[in-house]
């Protein structure tokens, strides 16, 4: 029996409650119920005349979409929640799915509230629908995981016993989007059954969120660690007291993050972890522990290879996730690492394996392989061979053009987040003596020098063995602080360095540094100065000849030599 | 105009980690976001910081009128340029 009463889903005490802050306005629980029963009448309507029974809802505005989900919950028999409304997303599902909300389609169906009501329509006395979310799948397509509405109300319920609020008009305000389980459980359907008020918006300014947070107080955050861990301490934090909860989910919180988000607004965040195949697994409170603690009820066992399986009262039966677990005796679990191509970035789930094959049919691409490198963020690296054609753009209109094209055809189907930010063309893709691709090797062809350690490039050029790279010294470089005070120089072993730096793409793969040879300091490189670096690969010998000249005058040489290399 | 322009376009190299591209290759009037350069929206919190950090201004992400500034380098510049002013 997947049916839900309309007495169990809602749990306002008064026709008077607010049920959501909008861009209208406050919402009561007496208008909600008129604008509900309306937007579900005119959905039957529309169900009925065109025979679908599967809709996909989209909707930016919390207070919108809930309308449009609890009618189609009501009145069809599938409500599919994609993470994002862009055209690959509408295209995939075809004629037979009716689309709710906010589409680029003019047939979309969306919510468009009269002035005036008519008292007699009735809100739905019951609610049927299965849900369906998508996750990323191992092998890179998502995946379609379908929920009954009953489901996701045992877990709320667990929530609500273990982090009761002691007070009954609390307000919700998030940074996460409902069209997500874990913005869909906390932002929208917690609020519901407790019968708290949400605010319809997501925030993107942390100020406005701590500022409406005092004015509808007592309120509760529901973050995730991409906001907890941008700060700006001129933010008027102390609006924050007036929070009486902040979650974080989606990904593992930094505990410094924890610690700094208390010190900042007194509250101690609550991390849930949990997927949407799962929904809620456990939770815990950095400033107590590391530990994952279970929710009630929920049961975790070491499944085979180290994989954490569970149990739990919103799952029909046991399921293995992929992530490799850790059992204390006490029941609570450390969490050890991915066991599949799966990483995470700023919360999203992102299959390396889809990166790869959308690539490869790429007409500029052969192999590709894709990695996470940790830059100031963490990001996706690509390392990859390129066709015919895909050769002739880099010839032609150099590496940011080719890489332009590249991400541009990506962002079709990926978000922004799973977009690679560096890439590595090859003549082969690097493999050690077994003939094996290893992360280790990849990772060589990313050039661990931050940007800030490197000078400031005008022009750089490069043709099969030689390269020609034209910068100058800018005065803020790290290297010259120091050295000297008075009169600072660029030191002869950060030649060097920058010479290893920029020849490496000259490289064999797999090249290991063995020794250098005739190295010579003529002039002094000081700040302001243009350079040109030369470099030339010998592939016979394995070595690289660079020399440092200046633009200027009669391009007098700072310094040169040759960098030697053997094979691993 | 044209220093502050060339100014945010090396912060945004800076700030965002971005590789291959030089501030030449950065047009003024060419989209950040979704097209263009196709930043994403945790380059669009980063550099929302760096920019409240380096030029102490502030922000209302609330504002519909945001959006419209963080559009592309130039209207960065005038935004930065009259909230400083």
């Amino acid at each position: 029996m997947n049916e839900v009463q309309f007495e169990q889903l809602f749990g306002y005490q008064s026709d008077q409650a607010i049920v959501s802050h909008t861009d209208r306005g406050k919402i009561s629980f007496v208008q909600f119920k008129y604008e509900l029963a309306f937007v579900a009448n005119e959905l039957k309507k529309t169900i009925v005349k065109t025979g679908v029974t599967k809709v996909a809802l989209f909707c930016e505005d919390s207070y919108e979409f809930s309308l449009l989900f609890f009618a189609a919950l009501s009145c069809t028999q599938s409500v599919v929640i994609p993470a994002n409304n862009k055209r690959f997303t509408q295209q995939s599902f075809g004629k037979e799915t009716l689309l709710l909300g906010d589409w680029a389609n003019k047939s979309a169906f969306s919510v468009d509230i009269p002035g005036e009501y008519e008292e007699d329509i009735l809100p739905p006395d019951y609610f049927t629908a299965e849900i369906q979310l998508f996750t990323s799948g191992t092998s890179g397509e998502p995946q379609i995981i379908v929920k009954t509405l009953q489901q996701l109300l045992n877990e709320i319920i667990t929530h609500d016993k273990k982090w009761p609020s002691r007070i009954a008009n609390t307000t919700i305000l998030a940074t996460v989007s409902h069209q997500h389980i874990y913005g869909l459980l906390f932002k929208l359907l917690w609020p519901v059954v407790s019968g708290w008020s949400f605010v319809s918006k997501t925030y993107v300014d942390i100020v406005g969120l701590l500022k409406d947070a005092s004015k509808w107080s007592p309120s509760v955050w529901i973050a995730s660690p991409a906001q907890l861990s941008r700060r700006i301490s001129s933010w008027p934090w102390e609006l924050g007291k007036s929070l009486t909860r902040i979650f974080s989910s989606g990904g593992p919180l930094q505990e410094a993050d924890a610690k700094a988000i208390y010190d900042l607004c007194g509250v101690e965040p609550i991390e849930v972890y949990g997927s949407t195949e799962t929904g809620g697994i456990a939770w815990r409170n950095q400033l107590r522990g590391k530990q994952w603690n279970p929710l009630e009820g929920v049961k975790v066992t070491e499944a085979r290879g180290g994989l954490l399986q569970v149990f739990s009262p919103w799952l029909p039966r046991g399921f293995i996730c992929q992530d490799r677990v850790k059992i204390y005796e006490d029941g609570s679990f450390e969490l050890q690492g991915r066991a599949d191509r799966i990483v995470k970035l700023e919360e999203k789930r992102i299959s390396l394996t889809q990166i790869e094959s959308l690539l490869m049919k790429d007409s500029y691409i052969v192999t590709a392989h894709a990695l996470t490198v940790e830059r100031k963020r963490k990001a996706i690296a690509i390392v990859a061979t390129l066709t015919e054609s895909g050769n002739k753009i880099l010839e032609n209109k150099g590496k940011s053009f080719l890489v332009r094209q590249l991400r541009e055809s990506l962002s079709r189907d990926l978000d922004g987040v799973a977009l690679p930010r560096s890439w590595r063309f090859v003549n082969e893709i690097p493999t050690n003596t077994q003939g094996k691709i290893t992360r280790d090797l990849l990772m060589q062809l990313f050039d661990v020098m931050p940007a800030a350690m490197a000078p400031q490039i005008i022009n750089s050029e490069f043709i099969d063995s030689n390269g020609k790279v034209e910068f100058t010294v800018n005065s803020d470089l790290p290297c010259l602080t120091g050295h000297f005070d008075a009169s600072p120089v660029v030191p002869g072993v950060v030649q060097l360095d920058w010479a290893m730096h920029f020849g490496r793409p000259l490289l064999k793969a797999g090249s290991a540094f063995s020794h250098m040879e005739v190295i010579k300091f003529k002039q002094l490189m000081m700040p302001g100065d243009s350079v040109i670096l030369a470099l030339e690969f010998n592939q016979e010998k394995n070595r690289l000849t660079y020399s440092f000249r200046s633009v200027n005058d009669s391009g007098i040489e700072y310094s040169s030599g040759r960098l030697c290399f053997g094979h691993v | 105009m044209k220093e502050l322009v060339e100014e945010l376009k090396i912060l945004i190299i800076d700030v965002l980690n971005l590789e291959d591209i030089t501030p030449e290759e950065i047009v003024a009037d060419e989209p950040l976001f979704g097209e263009g350069l196709g930043l994403d929206s945790i380059d669009a919190l980063e550099l929302g910081l760096a920019l409240q950090k380096k030029y102490k201004i502030s922000i209302d992400a609330e504002n519909e009128n945001t959006k419209s500034h963080f559009a592309n380098v130039n209207s960065l510049a005038k935004f930065v340029s009259g909230s400083c002013a």
